[in-house]
C-alpha cells in the first residue's frame, strides 16, 4: 500500500518538472537612447560585467558616424569594443542597404582573410538584415569583427510613420532607423565571447512594441 | 411519486448508461467516417462534436453518473472508492461541459517586433465595420455584426442587431449568401474596358488570332498637364500573346535615325521594322538591327536591347552597338567591338509616338508597357492574385489603387550624354575646390583656358567628348574643333613639354594612325606588331588577358604600347624640325590627346564612374482596385470553402448593395462603403484575451551541419494585462506555454522559416477555464478512486 502511495506521488509530481525558461540571471536590461534624445529607444540584455560608455548629454550625436552607445569587454590587457549606431531616415528609399554596410566593414580591413568571412541573413525583433564576421588586419593590428546591419521591414517602417505612440516625431524617426552593432577585438577574445555578443545582439530590440494595422 | 422513483432509478441505472455509451459510440463512428470521407474535421464536427446533440449526451452522462452515485444513499465506508471515482468523473464531465460553453480556441498571428492580444475564432462569421468619430477623426469606432450559421452551414443575419450597435444609423440586410465563392482582384482592365483614374474608360480589344500585318488599333489618347505637354496613345488588348503584341506595338510607327557620329550629320531615316527584317543601306555602309524584347509572365521584361550591326564600306572590321531600352543607361550607344576607338562610327536614335500599352492575359493578369517618344521601355506587371503593392487613400476610406510611375521628362540620348557630362563636371569642380592640384596635361590645358577666358572644366570635358566621338584612339585631326576650343588649343603650349614627351606624343600619333588602319581592316594587332618587329612584343603579350573581350584586350595592348613608346622616346628618331607651336589647333588637339593617353586620361575612364541620373519627376497613373466574386460549388472539405454574402447597406439617405467574400484570417483589405463613410470586412470573430503577446524572435533550429529543420522556436514576452506582470518564455513545437488560469499557447507555424526577412508566427491559443479546478483535479480523484476500488480492505481477496 505504501509503495503505491509513493508511486502515485511520483506519478503526480514527475510531469510538473519542467525546464526553467529563464537563463538570464547574470544579465541586466540596458536601455539605450537614440540620437539627440533622452528618451530610451532600444533595450538589450547585457552581461553585468560589460562596461557601458555613456556619452555626455550635451554632446550632439547628429553625426551618424558617432555611435549612440558603446560597450567594452575587458580581459587582461585586451578588450572588445561593441558600438551601436543608428541611421535615421525620412523616407524608406533613403535607407542604406545592409550589404552596403557589410561592404564598408570589409573595406575597413587592410587585410581580410577570405576564409574567415561569414555573411548570413538575420531577422529578429522586427528587423532584418545581415550578419558579418571576419578576421584580418585592422588599423595595423590583427583583429576580428562581428557586425549586424539591420533594418525594419517595409510594413513596420510604414506603421511607425503613422503610429499613435506616446512619442515625439523625432523619437518615432529614431525608432524607424536602421541600426548596426559592431564588435571589434582580437581574434582570441572575440572567439571567447562570441556567444555572449551574439546573445546581446539578438536581444537588441525597440522598447515600444511596433504597432500593426488590424 | 412512483413515477419520480422510476425516473430516478432509470436516470441512475445501467440501461441509461448503456444507451448513452452506445449513442456516444455511434456519434464517434459517424464523425470518424465523415472525416475520413471528406477530409474535413469541420464537416465531421458539425454533425458530431459541435452538434447540440453531443452536448446533450454529455449532460446525459453527467445526470447518469450523479444519479448513480446518489442512489447509493445512505453512504457507507465501503462506498468510498465508488463515490470518489464518480466524483472524479463528474468533475471531468463538468469541466468538459464548462469548456464547451466558455472555453475558447483561436489563433493569433504576430510578426517579430510587434504584439497582439486578439485571437480570431475560426469558422465564425462577422461583418466588421468601422468608421471615424464624427468630431475627433483620429478615433476609430469599430464593432462587428454577427452572422449565425445553421446545421447546414447557411448564414443568417439578425437585422435587429443593428439597433444595439454603435452605428444605429446603419441598417444591414442580408440579401444572399453562398457557402463557397471565388474572388479576384481587378486593376486596370475590368470587363471590356480599361480604366485610368481621372480619364474616360477606354476600349480593350480581344486578340485571338495573330495577324502580323494588321496595324493594332489605338483605344484612346490622354494628355497630361505637364511641362512637356505630351500626348500619350492608349492601347489595350486581351490576349495570351503578350510578348508578340508588345513587340508589335513597340515597332509600330517607330523610326530609327542613323547619324554620322563625327559630324552629327543624318545619314538615314527608316522604320525600325525594316531594319530588323532587311538591311538598311546607305552610301557609306549598311546596318542590320535586332530587337531583344524578352518577356516572361513570371519575371516580366528582361533588359530590352536593340543591337545594331554595322558594315562600313572600305572597312573589314564590322561594328556592333548595343542600345539598352530601359534603365539608367538606356538609349546610350555602347560600342562593343571597337570600343578602344571610343564611340562607334554611327549613332542611332529612335523616335515614336509615346504609348501606354495594357495587355490582359487569359489569367486576368495585367502587363503594362510604356514606350516614350525616344523608344525607351518601362514595364510592370500586375498579378491579380498577388499584387506587389497598392496605394491606400485616406487609410482605406478613399479606396485602394494600383499605380504606375513613368518618368515625365524623357531624355533623348544626347540629353543623357550631356547629363553625364554635367555630373562629371560637377564632381570635378567639387574635387578641385578640395584639392586644386592637377596632373601636368590638365595644368597645361587649364593655362590655355585661362588665356582664352573660358571655363577649364567644361572645355576639358567637351574636348574629351568630342575626342570620343571622333572614333579614334587619338583625337582625329580631320575633325574641326568648335570655336571656343579652337582658341583654347591655339593657346595650348606644347613646347613646354620635354623633348622625350614631345617625341612620345609625336611618334605615338604616327604609329597609332597606322595601327588603326590595320585594325579597321580586321587584321590581328599582335601579328602586325610582330611583322613590324616591334621590340617589346613580349610585354604586350603579357598584357593580353583572356578574361577580357577582344575589344578590351586590344585596348589593354594599345595602352601598353602607348606607354612603351613614351618609355623609349629618347631612343626614337629626332623631331627637331617639327614645329609644335605653329600647327593647326586640330593637330595640337591630336598631339595633346596622345599626352592625355600617356596619363590614362580619356572619356571612357571618366564615364565608367557615372550613371546618368534618372528623372526625379514622374507621371503617375492609377486605377481603382475592385473585386469580382462568383459563387461556386461548395467543397466537401468545408475548411476550404470561402463563403460570401451580399448585403444591402443603408445609412442616412445612401443605400448600397455590396458583396463580401470571407477573409479567413481577417488580414485583407477593408472595403470602403456608403461613399467611404465606413470600412467593412467579412471575417472571423476576433476576441481579446487578458494577455498581450509580443514576439521577439522566431527561428528554425536545424540538425547539426544540415539544413533539415529539427525544431521551430519563438521567444515571447507574455504580459498579463490584469496584473501588469510579464514573463519571457520560449515556445517550440514540443513545448507549449500555459498560464495559471488555463490559457495555452502553441506554436503552429513560422513564416518564412529562414531569416531572410522579418518572420511571422501563428499561435494557437486554447483556453479551458475549468482545467485547473475541475478537469485535472477530477482526473486525479478518478485515478485515486480507481486505485481504492481495487486496494481498499473491504475488496481485498481473503
Amino acid at each position: 500500500m505504501h509503495c503505491f502511495i509513493v508511486f502515485i506521488f511520483l506519478f503526480i509530481s514527475l510531469p510538473s518538472c519542467s525546464s526553467n525558461d529563464s537563463a538570464y540571471k547574470n544579465l541586466s536590461i540596458e536601455e539605450i537612447a537614440g540620437r539627440n534624445t533622452d528618451q530610451p529607444i532600444y533595450r538589450a540584455k547585457v552581461p553585468r560585467y560589460w562596461i557601458k560608455k555613456e556619452f555626455p548629454k550635451n554632446e550632439s550625436l547628429e553625426d551618424t558616424m558617432k555611435p549612440i552607445c558603446e560597450f567594452y569587454i575587458k580581459d587582461d590587457q585586451e578588450s572588445i569594443r561593441i558600438s551601436i549606431h543608428n541611421f535615421p531616415s525620412n523616407k524608406i528609399e533613403e535607407r542604406i542597404p545592409p550589404n552596403a554596410q557589410v561592404a564598408r566593414w570589409k573595406s575597413q580591413f587592410e587585410k581580410l582573410d577570405p576564409l574567415s568571412i561569414t555573411v548570413i541573413p538575420q531577422a529578429f525583433g522586427g528587423f532584418a538584415g545581415l550578419f558579418f564576421e571576419g578576421t584580418g588586419v585592422l588599423n595595423g593590428q590583427e583583429a576580428s569583427m562581428m557586425g549586424w546591419s539591420m533594418q525594419l521591414s517595409i510594413e513596420h517602417y510604414q506603421n511607425l510613420c503613422y503610429a499613435a505612440l506616446p512619442c515625439t516625431k523625432h523619437d518615432l524617426k529614431q525608432m524607424r532607423s536602421d541600426y548596426t552593432i559592431k564588435a571589434v577585438g582580437t581574434d582570441r577574445l572575440v572567439k571567447k565571447h562570441k556567444n555572449e555578443i551574439v546573445a546581446f545582439a539578438r536581444s537588441f530590440e525597440l522598447i515600444h512594441e511596433i504597432p500593426t494595422r488590424s | 411519486m412512483k413515477i419520480i422513483k422510476l425516473i430516478y432509478r432509470f436516470l441512475g441505472g445501467i440501461q441509461f448508461a448503456i444507451v448513452l455509451i452506445a449513442s456516444l459510440a455511434v456519434t464517434v463512428v459517424i464523425g470518424t467516417f465523415i472525416e475520413s470521407k471528406t477530409d474535413s474535421h469541420l464537416f465531421a464536427a458539425r454533425f458530431t462534436y459541435s452538434n447540440p446533440l453531443f452536448r446533450t449526451l454529455l449532460f446525459g452522462f453527467f445526470i447518469n453518473i450523479l444519479f448513480a452515485t446518489l442512489r447509493r444513499w445512505p453512504f457507507k465506508i465501503r462506498h468510498i472508492p465508488f463515490i470518489i471515482t464518480h466524483i472524479g468523473l463528474l468533475m471531468i464531465l463538468g469541466g468538459t461541459i464548462i469548456k464547451s460553453y466558455f472555453g475558447v480556441q483561436g489563433s493569433m498571428s504576430i510578426s517579430e517586433g510587434s504584439g497582439s492580444d486578439r485571437i480570431f475564432l475560426a469558422d465564425t462569421y462577422v461583418l466588421q465595420a468601422e468608421k471615424r468619430h464624427p468630431i475627433n477623426q483620429h478615433i476609430l469606432m469599430r464593432d462587428h455584426y454577427v452572422f449565425n450559421q445553421n446545421f447546414f452551414g447557411e448564414l443568417s443575419f439578425d437585422e435587429e442587431n443593428g439597433l444595439l450597435k454603435p452605428f444605429p444609423e446603419l441598417s444591414i440586410k442580408l440579401l444572399e449568401s453562398y457557402p463557397n465563392s471565388y474572388e479576384k482582384i481587378e486593376t486596370w482592365i475590368k470587363g471590356s474596358q480599361g480604366f485610368i483614374e481621372g480619364f474616360p474608360p477606354f476600349k480593350v480589344y480581344e486578340i485571338e488570332a495573330f495577324e502580323s500585318s494588321e496595324k493594332l488599333p489605338i483605344s484612346s489618347q490622354i494628355h497630361f498637364s505637364h511641362s512637356s505637354n505630351r500626348q500619350w496613345n492608349i492601347m489595350a488588348f486581351r490576349t495570351d500573346h503578350i510578348k508578340d503584341i508588345a513587340e508589335r506595338v513597340y515597332l509600330q510607327d517607330l523610326t530609327v535615325h542613323i547619324k554620322d557620329t563625327r559630324t552629327g550629320k543624318s545619314i538615314l531615316q527608316a522604320k525600325l521594322n525594316k531594319g530588323i527584317k532587311e538591311q538598311l543601306k546607305w552610301d557609306g555602309g549598311s546596318a542590320h538591327l535586332n530587337l531583344q524584347l524578352d518577356f516572361s509572365r513570371v519575371t516580366g521584361l528582361d533588359l530590352p536591347f536593340l543591337k545594331v550591326y554595322y558594315s562600313i564600306n572600305g572597312q573589314k572590321q564590322t561594328e556592333q552597338v548595343d542600345i539598352a531600352l530601359n534603365g539608367p543607361k538606356s538609349l546610350l550607344n555602347e560600342n562593343k567591338l571597337t570600343s578602344y576607338l571610343g564611340s562607334s562610327s554611327f549613332t542611332i536614335d529612335l523616335e515614336r509616338e509615346p504609348v501606354f500599352l495594357f495587355i490582359q492575359d487569359l489569367q486576368g493578369d495585367i502587363h503594362f508597357f510604356a514606350f516614350n517618344e525616344f523608344g525607351e521601355i518601362h514595364a510592370q506587371s500586375f498579378r491579380n492574385d498577388n499584387l506587389e503593392s497598392y496605394v491606400v487613400y485616406d487609410q482605406g476610406y478613399g479606396g485602394y489603387f494600383t499605380q504606375v510611375k513613368v518618368p515625365s521628362e524623357s531624355q533623348s540620348r544626347r540629353e543623357k550624354e550631356f547629363n553625364v557630362l554635367h555630373q562629371i563636371a560637377y564632381k570635378m569642380k567639387e574635387a578641385l575646390k578640395q584639392d586644386p592640384s592637377l596632373s601636368l596635361p590638365l595644368l597645361m590645358l587649364q593655362e590655355a583656358c585661362q588665356k582664352a577666358h573660358v571655363d577649364f572644366v567644361n572645355t576639358f570635358l567637351a574636348y574629351l567628348y568630342l575626342w570620343d566621338k571622333s572614333h579614334s584612339w587619338h583625337y582625329n585631326e580631320n575633325l574641326s574643333l568648335p570655336s571656343p576650343m579652337l582658341e583654347v588649343f591655339s593657346y595650348l603650349d606644347l613646347n613646354s613639354l620635354s623633348i622625350e614627351e614631345k617625341k612620345g606624343c609625336f611618334w605615338n600619333c604616327i604609329l597609332f594612325s597606322a595601327i588603326e588602319n590595320h585594325l579597321l581592316q580586321g587584321k590581328n594587332l599582335i601579328d602586325y606588331l610582330k611583322k613590324e618587329h616591334w621590340p617589346l612584343i613580349d610585354e604586350l603579350l603579357k598584357a593580353k588577358d583572356s578574361m577580357l573581350s577582344n575589344s578590351e584586350q586590344i585596348e589593354e595592348i594599345l595602352s601598353t604600347l602607348g606607354a612603351q613608346v613614351f618609355s623609349i622616346a629618347s631612343d626614337l628618331p629626332d623631331i627637331e624640325k617639327f614645329d609644335f607651336t605653329n600647327i593647326k589647333p586640330e593637330k595640337k588637339a591630336l598631339l595633346f590627346s596622345a599626352y592625355l593617353r600617356a596619363h590614362n586620361i580619356h572619356y571612357r575612364n571618366f564615364i565608367q564612374t557615372i550613371t546618368p541620373k534618372l528623372d526625379a519627376e514622374f507621371i503617375v497613373v492609377e486605377s481603382p482596385i475592385t473585386f469580382i466574386r462568383k459563387p461556386i460549388k461548395p467543397l466537401n472539405k468545408l475548411e476550404d470553402n470561402l463563403p460570401s454574402v451580399v448585403l444591402e447597406l443603408r445609412s442616412d439617405e445612401i443605400k448600397e448593395k455590396v458583396a463580401f467574400t470571407y477573409d479567413k484570417f481577417g488580414t485583407g483589405l477593408k472595403l470602403p462603403v456608403l461613399n467611404g463613410k465606413y470600412l467593412m470586412r467579412f471575417q472571423p470573430r476576433f476576441i481579446h484575451i487578458p494577455y498581450r503577446i509580443r514576439l521577439r524572435d522566431a527561428r528554425q533550429i536545424n540538425y547539426a551541419n544540415s539544413t533539415q529543420p529539427y525544431s521551430f522556436e519563438s521567444d515571447l514576452l507574455i504580459s498579463d494585462k490584469r496584473s501588469g506582470t510579464s514573463i519571457e518564455t520560449t515556445i517550440s513545437m514540443n513545448h507549449v506555454y500555459e498560464t495559471w488560469d488555463g490559457y495555452r499557447f502553441y506554436l503552429a507555424n513560422i513564416s518564412p522559416p529562414l531569416e531572410n526577412s522579418v518572420q511571422r508566427i501563428q499561435l494557437v491559443i486554447n483556453y479551458d477555464p475549468a482545467k485547473y479546478f475541475l478537469t485535472y483535479p477530477g482526473a486525479i480523484i478518478l485515478s485515486l478512486g480507481i486505485l481504492l476500488l481495487f486496494w481498499m480492505r473491504p475488496y481485498a481477496k481473503k
